[in-house]
């Protein structure tokens, strides 16, 4: 598979000539800051925010604050209201809540098609975090749930498959499980290096209990973590295996946006069913900023 | 690394999949709750309500009967009238039908049509079943196939004319999927066909009845999960369960405190208790323990008939062979070892008899019979003391006269013994610094409490270790005492570890949990405990008037299975009887917080208490633990309980 991204410093330039749109999340840690503010300066690149304060969404630009009320209705009218179609588009998937990351990028990949589409994510330089195994990113995890734009039911008859991207946090696999009938295979995903050195071993460490309880100690798949690529692969690879209308796909993507991009990307072009737990994520729950990578999406855009 | 010959790995009814019917039990109070009236299946995680709806939908059902009656399904209808149809929520995706596209009342509208499409494939499979063993023709249920379920002038993707059930199969994914599709894009509701709560399986199941094979059938729709349901789709379902009479029946399996209302659609109109539905909870009532046990064992023994045929010997297909039971004697025996902190507690009891009755003629001989004994009997000497209105003489006569009786008839002595023996054995854990086991088919059991998942996950974890250790059911044994206790550990650590990720507010009740088993742990070993009040585990609300915020907590509580309600108790106050509401902690934390897995003596707690003990750091135990007078103004030695 071709797996074009690149390290921020080795095509900051061509972004700055080239793209025209920045959209971004929250700015509250220094990473989600990064490629906002290496592009704060260039005023001809439109910049567009989406926030979510007290579970409502907000669109942000030019300091004017749209409140969206039901994304499926209001998300293509805010695209189409703001050209986005044709446009020279760079997406912070760092900062950006899961709930509109995932309708943007169907919507942006068959519909408001841009010209060139890239995805920039950026590494803290550590987590916040207890001791060395013991990561609290998030709290109050809701029940599994789709994701908006995305929603399709299990049915009652097929076997359920679940690829799981697993996080640093340990108990969401098991309310995943919990909450799906007719589980037969968990396939783990584990993706590194990312910011710890350990970061493998800690996925697992923090996974391994609930793994074996459902007998998942099999095989695991490997991602790298700075890219989609990786992901769409390995699900595309685990759709060809279950592909047969005995079976029902589901893939939780709990680790790094990089890996819900990819899960996006793959759910936007396929019949699989993404679920998520959507907690809240802790202010402040990393500081300083490592690298950053650029993804290059261009060639993923087709019209459905 | 545990090898995969554990018959205890699956204990969901989910992942045992279609095979679930071979692993029911059939239990005696599961007897008549399918009937005329709706049934409300109300019970925690893992106390059976999957497996009860699941084994009485119609496939399970036939076959049991089928094995049963060598396979004759034919004969199923002449003698059974109960056919049920299992509907499990799908609660990944109900939360999508929301949104300001449409109105809420819509949305409402669209769930209804999304539950009778779903029911409706159920029935459609049931029929696809029968026609496989002849048992209808197509032709007798051709008014079903005609039903619409497009609106007129829809293009459907399968095309308009239904042939066969197969079609008729596809045109309800198809009906579903476009509500799927709805849900995903912005079009108008008019491209849907809208069906009232429960309408297109009414007309089903009227038409179904016209045939002679059903003319005395009744229905069971069986809705399992209600509880993720939100308020306004229960009404909904709840207007179903009003309605329920003659041969369609709604009945629906929630967790505890997972009802959210009462109320159905009709204004002013609830279901109400016991005129519109029955109700069953299978928490164990006083008394039941041994059918509780009895049912275990019973479970266990089925499983592990599943699992190796007839080639064990018979003994090993009794749990009670590989758990054994719990003697308080095994750990005395073991305490008894330390020989000096005996002579210690023999000192202390020598003291306070001095202290107590000062100088008196039979004092030698009060301490020589009184301190002469098993460290049992020596413990609850000194907790007998320590009571203001006991005098040395009742202890010593008692003693005696117990002693004399050899254990043979009840007296006053034995009164104090028999119910304290197990906290005495907490006590002198703590004190003689030792590690309380937690192990034996009962205590198993009692630590399970009605909630059977936890008696098998106990046992998964148990057989897992053994068979880390060399266990082989080829040549089976006894597990042992270690084995048990540290499954009995990880059981309960992965169970308060697993409340953190509950939703909502799983950490508040962790807090809360973590600082309710701390109290019941400080009082339960109290080195001034008198034994008045024994295995502590419960606690009951202070005050009528409960807040809203402390009756959220307990009912989330509740939900989460953290803690259990019990059979309330009448307490008389001021010549008014009052109701009080009686709570215990799920026993299966008991191993994690080293306290008591019986139900015997509780605490009162204040409305404020409880709202204090939700914060993780908060100085609210200290300040129970001084209102019960289990500390003084100085904490002493803290319970070391590792988070």
């Amino acid at each position: 598979m071709f797996k074009p991204y690149f390290t921020f410093e080795k095509i900051e330039g061509y972004l700055n000539d080239n793209i025209d749109t920045f959209i971004y999340g929250r700015t509250t840690e220094d990473r989600d800051r990064f490629l906002y503010e290496s592009f704060l300066e260039n005023k001809s690149i439109k910049q567009y925010q989406f926030i979510i304060e007290d579970d409502i969404i907000y669109f942000i630009y030019n300091q004017e604050k749209i409140i969206i009320d039901d994304v499926i209705r209001d998300l293509p009218q805010l695209l189409d209201d703001y050209s986005i179609a044709g446009c020279n588009l760079l997406l912070d998937i760092t900062s950006i809540d899961h709930k509109i990351l995932f309708i943007l990028i169907k919507l942006l990949l068959t519909k408001f098609q841009p010209s060139y589409l890239f995805a920039g994510y950026t590494l803290p330089l550590e987590y916040k975090r207890d001791d060395e195994y013991n990561y609290e990113l998030s709290f109050d995890a809701q029940n599994f749930a789709n994701f908006p734009g995305y929603t399709t039911r299990l049915d009652s008859v097929s076997e359920k498959i679940i690829a799981v991207i697993l996080g640093y946090e340990g108990g969401r696999v098991n309310s995943l499980v919990e909450s799906i009938t007719k589980c037969t295979t968990i396939l783990p995903i584990i993706s590194f290096p990312g910011v710890n050195s350990n970061a493998k071993s800690i996925a697992f460490e923090k996974n391994i209990g609930d793994l074996e309880s459902h007998n998942s100690l099999g095989e695991f798949y490997y991602s790298s973590i700075y890219h989609p690529f990786d992901i769409i692969e390995i699900l595309n690879e685990i759709n060809n295996c279950y592909h047969n209308k005995k079976y029902q796909l589901i893939v939780a993507p709990l680790g790094a946006r990089t890996q819900s991009l990819g899960t996006a990307i793959f759910a936007t072009y396929n019949r699989v069913t993404p679920l998520f737990d959507f907690p809240s994520e802790k202010e402040l729950r990393s500081s300083g900023v490592q690298s950053c990578f650029i993804s290059h999406l261009s060639h993923l855009l087709k019209t459905i | 690394m545990p090898s995969p010959i554990n018959p205890f790995k699956a204990f969901r009814t989910e992942e045992l999949g279609l095979k679930s019917w071979k692993y029911y039990i059939k239990n005696k109070s599961f007897e008549g709750l399918l009937g005329e009236h709706p049934l409300i299946y109300e019970g925690g995680r893992g106390s059976g309500k999957t497996m009860f709806f699941t084994c009485n939908s119609w496939y399970p059902q036939m076959k049991m009967f089928a094995q049963e009656h060598q396979g004759a399904i034919v004969e199923y209808f002449s003698k059974q009238n109960i056919i049920g149809f299992y509907y499990v929520i799908d609660h990944t995706f109900i939360p999508a039908l929301t949104g300001a596209r449409v109105t809420k009342e819509d949305w409402l509208k669209i769930f209804d049509t999304y539950i009778n499409l779903s029911i409706a494939k159920e029935i459609a499979l049931f029929l696809q079943f029968l026609r496989t063993q002849s048992l209808i023709n197509e032709s007798k249920i051709i008014q079903i196939l005609s039903i619409p379920l497009f609106p007129p002038d829809t293009e459907v993707k399968e095309g308009i004319a239904i042939q066969d059930l197969e079609a008729f199969i596809a045109q309800i994914d198809n009906a579903l999927d476009n509500i799927e599709f709805f849900t995903n894009n912005n079009i108008p509701i008019e491209k849907l066909l809208l069906y009232g709560p429960g309408r297109l399986v009414k007309k089903l199941i009227d038409i179904l009845s016209q045939i002679e094979l059903f003319e005395n059938t009744q229905f069971h729709v069986l809705i399992d999960e209600f509880e993720t349901l939100n308020a306004e789709q229960q009404v909904r379902i709840n207007t179903l369960i009003k309605g329920s009479k003659y041969n369609l029946i709604y009945n629906i399996a929630v967790k505890t405190k997972g009802q959210k209302t009462l109320a159905t659609s009709a204004e002013s109109e609830q279901i109400e208790y016991p005129d519109d539905y029955t109700y069953y909870n299978p928490e164990i009532k006083e008394g039941e323990e041994r059918n509780y046990n009895q049912l275990l064992a019973d479970i266990v023994r089925v499983r592990l008939e599943n699992h190796f045929g007839d080639k064990l010997e018979p003994k090993y297909y009794d749990i009670k062979y590989y758990l054994g039971e719990y003697r308080f004697s095994d750990e005395l025996s073991e305490l008894e070892k330390q020989v000096e902190k005996f002579d210690l507690l023999r000192d202390e009891v020598s003291r306070l008899i001095e202290q107590k009755v000062g100088a008196n003629d039979n004092l030698k001989e009060m301490i020589q019979i009184l301190t002469n004994c098993d460290l049992l009997n020596l413990r609850l000497h000194k907790s007998l003391l320590l009571r203001k209105t006991l005098r040395v003489h009742d202890i010593y006569d008692a003693y005696i006269e117990w002693d004399k009786a050899n254990f043979k008839k009840p007296t006053r002595y034995h009164k104090w013994l028999n119910p304290a023996k197990l906290n005495i054995i907490f006590l002198l854990c703590k004190e003689f610094r030792t590690t309380k086991k937690y192990y034996g088919f009962n205590t198993y059991a009692q630590l399970s409490h009605g909630v059977i998942r936890s008696f098998l996950e106990l046992c998964q974890n148990a057989f897992d270790i053994a068979i880390a250790n060399g266990f082989d059911f080829i040549k089976p044994r006894q597990l042992s005492i270690d084995e048990q206790h540290t499954a009995a550990i990880d059981t309960s650590r992965l169970n308060i570890k697993a409340l953190s990720k509950k939703h909502p507010k799983g950490k508040l009740i962790l807090n809360f949990i973590t600082n309710l088993g701390d109290i019941f742990y400080q009082v339960l070993t109290n080195p001034n405990n008198t034994l008045s009040d024994v295995d502590i585990s419960q606690f009951w609300i202070r005050g009528t008037e409960k807040s809203k915020e402390v009756e959220d907590i307990i009912d989330l509580a509740l939900m989460h299975d953290a803690i259990i309600q019990e059979t309330p108790t009448k307490v008389d106050r001021s010549s008014a009887s009052v109701e009080i509401e009686d709570f215990r902690i799920n026993h299966i934390f008991s191993p994690y917080f080293k306290i008591s897995y019986r139900k015997s003596y509780k605490i009162p707690l204040n409305t404020g208490e409880i709202s204090e003990m939700i914060k993780e750091t908060s100085k609210v135990k200290r300040s129970v633990l001084k209102r019960l007078k289990v500390i003084s103004d100085d904490l002493p030695e803290q319970a070391q309980i590792d988070f």
